[in-house]
């Protein structure tokens, strides 16, 4: 306190006052917080993207116990399935009997033989809808269903003394129950349903069976002991009410020569049962074409094993039954499917290839078993042990060993894939699993990769299907691909646009007219793009397809009326040049549609000469006209900054020094004279170029150009140079006009012309600017979306075709990632295009950024 | 590196204009002459070309819109084209073009067709006339349009009695007034009389339709959002206390009681709006078609009528204001493609208001630290380069984050505590206007940051300093003489903020906005707000008219008009932006001292 009086005479304290100190402080640790917190947020999008998409990459997991239920010791079990909550197992042995047993305490449920009247000899089980067919010693056969049924009970359904606490599950009928929820049970048991018996074709037994059910009919491919083959068509007729469902069998034999002594090793029918195979333990391959199941004829016969040593042991189809796994006693596993390559020799087009080799040696394989929803397949080996095989990408997901070193006698995955079970002569053991993606690695994200029923590898993106068996592409490089060719697209066009129209507005044009230019450009910039892409799809499009040679003839008449119209303005005698001068751009602005309307007219001419009469009929049909059209196109703006080039290194230099005593007008002329042999040099080297390719047969489409599609990479690029255009421009002008005005003053001041003052001091001055410019143009479009998403067709295809269309990473986040299930791999590869954008655009741009405060501060220091 | 480029003097080689004296000296006349190279003409005229582009295609592209979206309304004459072949179609021309028709088209002409196709095509060029006639009628055709080829045209006339109907359903009607008829007795019978008749009786049928409507969704809403409310409480009462607890039965006595009430009072509104339909019935128009098929009209779906071959200026120019009302102020009829777009521009409005509300405080605050409380260094430039930077990252990663954060991780969690009842449906778990906004206002973040800490480092050095000497603390100085000169230019960020935020549409798709919304997100059923509903949004609108409309056609100038609309908007926005910007750097002027 101090006592220093004031003209008022009033005392005054003169410390802080509390509440100031307590506002300055609460202040400022809002501030800190909010602000720190804020950019937080915002930086953190990125670490959230990573936090999602990286899970991708995470290797299976196994989790939960390993549990061995010793009562449960067959070596002779031929079959074994879960349930879905993995709670039983049932198994088949070779004497046919069916056994349900608890997981937790290896108690048996069930029993039941299958063959009681007939010793069973041959089964074909599949592990995803239950059905079933079985071979008979006397030789005939019987379709039915094997399955987990579930059932919901109320409480009053249990027997309350055995009820419990329903946490353990409860052994009821045969089967399970365990509590779901308030007052509701779930059970669980195995329901086995037979059909009448086929009868015998003949009394020999049946070997081997495997069977395929479509939505009409079974097909049911049979061998018997005496080595014959058969397909048996069997279509069950829902029946009217009340009367006795009907069942019409149609046997076919099936003819060949068997290529080696002794029955096969295995049948196998395609999902479609549009190809059966054979297949004999030393390797042999037989497939028939069975479209018409009267007449299969045998379309191919191949050697399965390279090593002549090996066996096969075993031969299971994937999901879907289009891929066979064959794994031998060498300890490989190999998977083949059909592909159909252009060319094949085969009577129904496909070459069976040996697409994936999942493992190279080990242990004999004793057993296979595939997953029921995707394209995993487990193997059994000699020595107990237990792989987990994702077959597309042939990445060995996890490697299992179980309790003895006895050789496993079936494998099993569970149904919803979260689950192993295999047994031996030790037992059941089974696992937990948590798989995560098996279906995304590095190498199916990003390599080629060879899936079934393609002529080879290659990369697709295609996520989603009508059909069960459908396996996901997952790809990226698609869409990086056609993020690149938007990009690639619009920044031709774009770039020299706004860069020259930059230079022009910043060297040659009056403050005041620029000064009213900008805003208008810069007004364009906040153009919502969904405007631009309904104009582009809508509106440009239909125009493009329409007058398709116009615009592209314009492309070279459009620079060549305004270079006309420079060389014929230089004609002009100096007085009439000077007072023309402040209306030059007029001028300049007339030349652009008079150089549109100069391409549609001589477009036909175009057409005519060059593209037999029609441009889209040239690029769809390949042997229309000849290929020296699309050269032209491609070569002639190369031609010309060639042609260009050439002259301002040779000619300009020579023409300068000779022209010093020349008159104006003289000069002028000489100028226009260089113009015109120019441009027919630039025509000639072009027609040259691409007669030269033409004859060593090459032709342009297929390539850069082919079928026209409307929605496409000319229209994208097109309206997606425009909408980065005044983005590119502002920057540029900005750049440009921050040179220091003393440089651009010394330089015309020494008696440089504007032109040679922009060429020679502003624009390298600048050239970090406008190089920051380019790169934020091009972050925009890499990531822009709406125009994409509604003029380039988004199919997702790897063509270098212009006249084509595409898909980016952004377009495809917007129509894939609503329907995506969450935390599913598409959805979390979505995730992780979003980052691959992210980190595009991030790079560019601090690239840009970088460069730019480097240039201010130069600029400044200048 | 430009480093180099900057130190280099001129060219030596090149001699013509910088002349450099010590070298070969020349007669002053012969160095004048030369500068006709050294102009460049040429290239200057090429950079001014690519300036010329740029105009040229941003004035044509503002011209497109501005001239098809203030068009669309304009009533447009009625056709009435009889073919060749004896058919006869009214309707609208909608487009004229010239095509390349295939060979095959014309082999399938009858043979003097075909002559007249040759003889049109030799004429043209190889092209042939066509109009697109908007014939409507969609219940009787199975089309809204047709092509017409200009050979086929027997007969074209402007019959004037035709009418355009547009009604609530199946889209316009176009045929000529027969009768009206009341309670099925025909009170006209010609075309003058049943004219008449219509404009006696339409406004009453639209009132009683409009009272129908209300009711329908007012009330009818009212009673189920309170069956809702007492569904929701008896399932939560049997989250909290479980099934057949006391607490639950005294619940679901109250839900039944709840039941009761509500049955009594939805009859006696059904009892209502059936009499009303039963009154909007009695009145109908009987229009015959262009080929002689009547058709009646109750009076209560037409939502407009207009005599187009005989309308006025004035009545032209009335029918273009009343549709253009109709488009600003009312809902979407006919998935969307026809109507209004009213809770468009709502939806428009709301989140971005929302989306200001929420980037503003944020975008302040982190503008704050930057420029007054962190210390400078290294990392803040990181910082600064890394939030500039983030205005370039594409916006529809933006929406990825919002869907994957806010609607499935925060919204999840907002619904497992507060919204147990409505499990597993979604409340705050999926896409809607908070989310949307906060995506949004995340998206814009940079643009405010950089835009206010332009405005902070703006304000002089020496009026702070000024401040602190009279003994102000840091707070007092910022909110006092900081914040009030900085004012206009966060205002400028926040409406390029707005400006930015109102066009963008692809992080929109994942978060939240819907191509049709029933209810808005503001409306007059408690608690008012509903940030958790999707809404519908212009630029959305825009894409879903264009590219899922399955009668897009029709929707083409509903999309110019919708296009018009947000471009006004957004320019009017920017320009905000601009003004007040030069408003900043003049107070900036006027405190230097």
């Amino acid at each position: 306190m101090t006592d220093t009086p004031t003209i008022s005479r009033r005392r005054r304290d003169r410390s802080t006052s509390w509440t100031v100190k307590l506002g300055d402080r609460l202040a400022r640790r809002l501030i800190i917080i909010g602000g720190i917190g804020t950019i937080a947020a915002v930086l953190s999008v990125c670490a959230f993207l990573l936090w999602v998409a990286a899970p991708l990459l995470f290797s299976p997991e196994v989790e939960g116990r390993v549990s061995v239920a010793q009562v449960v010791s067959d070596a002779d079990t031929v079959h074994l399935a879960l349930d879905e909550f993995q709670t039983m197992a049932w198994t088949l042995s070779r004497d046919g009997r069916v056994r349900v047993f608890r997981l937790d305490n290896g108690e048996l449920l069930f029993e039941q033989s299958l063959g009681d009247s007939t010793p069973l000899s041959a089964w074909s089980l599949t592990s995803n809808d239950g059905s079933i067919a079985l071979g008979f010693a006397d030789g005939t056969l019987r379709l039915g269903q094997i399955r987990f049924a579930t059932r919901f009970l109320s409480d009053s359904d249990i027997p309350a003394q055995e009820a419990g606490d329903g946490k353990v599950p409860l052994t009821f009928e045969g089967g399970l129950a365990e509590k779901t929820g308030d007052r509701q049970w779930r059970a669980i048991k195995l329901a086995i349903q037979l059909d009448d018996p086929i009868p015998a074709a003949s009394a020999a037994p049946i070997a081997l069976v495997d069977h395929v059910v479509r939505s009409k009919k079974t097909f049911v491919a049979s061998v018997s002991a005496d080595g014959k083959v058969r397909l048996l068509a069997v279509s069950q007729r829902k029946p009217p009410a009340g009367e006795p469902s009907r069942r019409e069998v149609a046997t076919h034999d099936v003819a060949f020569d068997s290529p080696t002594a002794g029955l096969p090793r295995a049948v196998i029918l395609s999902g479609l049962a549009d190809q059966l195979y054979l297949a004999w333990e030393d390797g042999q391959l037989l497939r028939f074409d069975s479209r018409r199941p009267e007449k299969v004829r045998l379309a191919e016969s191949l050697d399965l094993l390279e090593d002549k040593r090996a066996k096969i042991t075993a031969v299971a189809p994937l999901l879907g039954r289009g891929t066979l796994v064959v794994g031998d006693s060498t300890g490989a596993i190999q998977a083949w499917f059909g592909s159909k390559p252009a060319g094949a020799e085969t009577i129904d087009g496909i070459f069976f290839v040996r697409a994936h080799q999942l493992a190279s040696q080990g242990a004999p394989v004793t057993t296979l078993g595939s997953s029921a929803r995707s394209r995993i397949v487990a193997a059994g080996r000699a020595d107990g042990s237990v792989e987990l095989l994702q077959v597309t990408s042939a990445r060995r997901l996890l490697r299992l060993e179980t309790e003895s070193s006895q050789p496993v006698a079936a494998v099993s995955i569970a149904p919803k894939d979260n689950g192993l079970a295999a047994v031996g002569a030790a037992g059941l053991c089974t696992w937990g699993l948590d798989l995560r993606h098996p279906e995304a690695t590095l190498a199916t994200l990003f390599l080629p990769i060879w899936y079934e029923g393609y002529a080879g590898p290659t990369w697709v993106w295609q996520s989603s299907s009508g059909t069960d068996d459908f396996e996901p592409k997952i790809s990226l490089v698609p869409l990086i691909f056609g993020t690149l060719k938007a990009t690639f697209y619009s920044l031709l066009f774009g770039v020299p646009v706004a860069i020259l129209a930059a230079v022009y507005a910043s060297e040659f044009m009056s403050k005041r007219t620029r000064g009213r230019i900008k805003p208008t450009i810069e007004l364009m910039a906040g153009l919502p793009s969904v405007v631009l892409g309904f104009i582009a799809a809508l509106v440009l499009a239909p125009l493009v397809e329409r007058w398709l040679a116009a615009v592209l003839v314009s492309f070279a008449t459009v620079p060549f009326v305004l270079l006309s119209g420079a060389f014929l303005w230089q004609l002009l005698p100096e007085r009439t040049f000077l007072r023309l001068a402040p209306w030059r751009f007029g001028f300049i602005l007339l030349a652009i549609p008079l150089g549109m309307l100069l391409g549609i007219w001589i477009a036909p001419l175009v057409e005519r000469l060059f593209f037999a009469g029609d441009l889209k009929l040239w690029l769809n049909d390949h042997q229309r006209g000849t290929a020296v059209g699309g050269w032209m196109l491609l070569f002639l703006p190369l031609a010309a900054i060639v042609t260009a080039w050439l002259m301002g290194r040779e000619v300009s230099p020579r023409l300068r020094k000779a022209s010093a005593d020349w008159s104006r007008l003289r000069c002028g002329l000489v100028e226009l004279v260089r113009f015109g042999v120019g441009l027919a040099a630039a025509l000639g080297l072009a027609w040259l170029g691409a007669q030269l390719l033409s004859t060593l047969g090459w032709d342009a489409r297929g390539t850069y150009v082919d079928t026209y599609v409307q929605r496409n990479a000319l229209v994208v690029g097109f309206v997606m140079g425009f909408a980065i255009i005044p983005l590119i421009y502002t920057i540029a002008e900005d750049a440009l006009a921050s040179v220091p005005e003393h440089l651009r003053s010394a330089s015309l001041g020494a008696g440089a012309t504007p032109w040679q003052t922009a060429t020679r001091v502003i624009i390298p001055t600048a050239m970090s600017g406008l190089f920051s410019a380019v790169m934020i143009g091009l972050g925009r479009a890499v990531g822009e979306t709406m125009i994409v998403l509604m003029a380039a067709g988004n199919t997702p295809i790897l063509q270098a075709n212009i006249f084509n269309g595409f898909r980016t990473l952004s377009a495809n986040l917007a129509v894939e990632l609503p329907e995506a299930v969450r935390n599913s791999t598409h959805f979390r590869t979505l995730f992780l295009a979003a980052l691959a954008l992210f980190a595009m655009t991030f790079v560019i741009n601090t690239i840009a950024e970088a460069v730019r405060q480097r240039f201010r501060k130069r600029a400044f220091q200048l | 590196m430009s480093s180099h480029a900057l130190a280099r003097e001129p060219d030596p080689s090149f001699a013509g204009a910088a002349g450099e004296p010590p070298r070969k000296p020349r007669g002053r006349r012969a160095r004048a002459k030369s500068s006709l190279l050294a102009l460049g003409e040429p290239m200057v005229w090429l950079t001014g070309g690519g300036l010329a582009l740029a105009i040229l295609m941003i004035l044509g592209l503002l011209l497109l819109i501005v001239v098809e979206g203030f068009s669309t309304f304009w009533p447009r004459p009625l056709v009435q084209i009889r073919t060749v072949g004896g058919q006869v179609f009214l309707g609208e021309v909608s487009r004229v073009e010239r095509y390349q028709p295939d060979s095959q088209a014309i082999a399938r002409l009858t043979p003097e067709l075909a002559g007249v196709a040759r003889d049109a095509l030799e004429r043209d060029g190889g092209t042939l006339g066509r109009q697109l006639l908007r014939t409507g009628n969609f219940e009787l055709t199975q089309s809204h349009f047709r092509w017409i080829d200009d050979i086929t045209v027997a007969e074209q006339t402007y019959p004037p009695w035709g009418l355009v109907v547009e009604r609530l359903s199946w889209g316009r009607f176009y045929g000529v007034p027969i009768a009206f008829e009341i309670d099925g007795q025909r009170v006209a019978d010609t075309a003058p009389a049943s004219w008449d008749a219509y404009r006696k009786h339409h406004r009453e049928a639209r009132q009683r339709y409009a009272q129908r409507r209300r009711l329908e969704v007012h009330e009818i809403g009212r009673i189920n959002a309170r069956l809702e409310a007492a569904r929701l409480a008896l399932r939560q009462a049997e989250l909290d206390a479980g099934r057949d607890s006391e607490h639950w039965r005294r619940v679901r006595a109250a839900q039944q009681e709840v039941e009761r009430e509500t049955a009594q009072e939805s009859e006696a509104i059904r009892a209502e709006i059936d009499k009303l339909d039963r009154e909007n019935e009695r009145c109908q128009l009987v229009l015959a078609t262009a080929d002689g098929v009547e058709q009646r009209l109750p009076l209560a779906s037409i939502v407009r009528a207009i005599p187009a071959n005989q309308l006025t200026l004035w009545g032209q120019l009335r029918v273009y204001l009343s549709r253009w009302q109709e488009f600003l102020l009312d809902g979407p009829r006919e998935a969307n493609s026809e109507g209004g777009i009213f809770p468009a521009i709502f939806g428009t409005v709301v989140m971005t208001l929302a989306m200001s509300l929420a980037v503003v405080p944020f975008g302040v605050l982190a503008a704050l630290y930057m420029r007054e409380y962190a210390t400078a260094g290294p990392l803040l430039s990181l910082v600064r380069i890394a939030v500039n930077n983030l205005a370039g990252v594409p916006s529809i990663v933006f929406g990825v984050f919002g869907l994957g954060f806010f609607c499935y991780i925060v919204g999840g969690q907002v619904d497992k505590l507060f919204f147990p009842a409505l499990l597993p449906k979604p409340t705050f778990g999926t896409g809607g206007l908070l989310w949307a906004s906060l995506t949004l206002a995340l998206l814009t973040l940079p643009v405010v940051i950089v835009a206010t800490e332009e405005a902070l480092a703006a304000v002089p050095r020496s009026m702070r300093e000024g401040s602190y000497a009279c003994g102000a603390s840091k707070w007092q100085t910022i909110w006092r003489i900081v914040l009030p000169r900085a004012l206009p230019g966060i205002l400028t960020g926040m409406i390029l903020a707005m400006a930015r935020g109102a066009g963008e549409v692809a992080p929109l798709m994942l978060v939240g906005a819907a191509n049709l919304a029933p209810e808005l997100p503001v409306d007059g059923v408690f608690p008012f707000v509903h940030p958790q509903r999707s809404f519908m949004h212009m630029g959305l609108h825009i894409y879903g008219l264009g590219f899922q409309s399955p009668n897009s056609e029709a929707a083409k100038p509903l999309v110019f008009t919708t296009t018009l609309l947000l471009i006004a908007i957004i320019v009017v926005l920017n320009f905000m932006a601009v003004w007040l910007r030069s408003q900043l750097r003049r107070r900036f002027q006027y405190s230097q001292f």
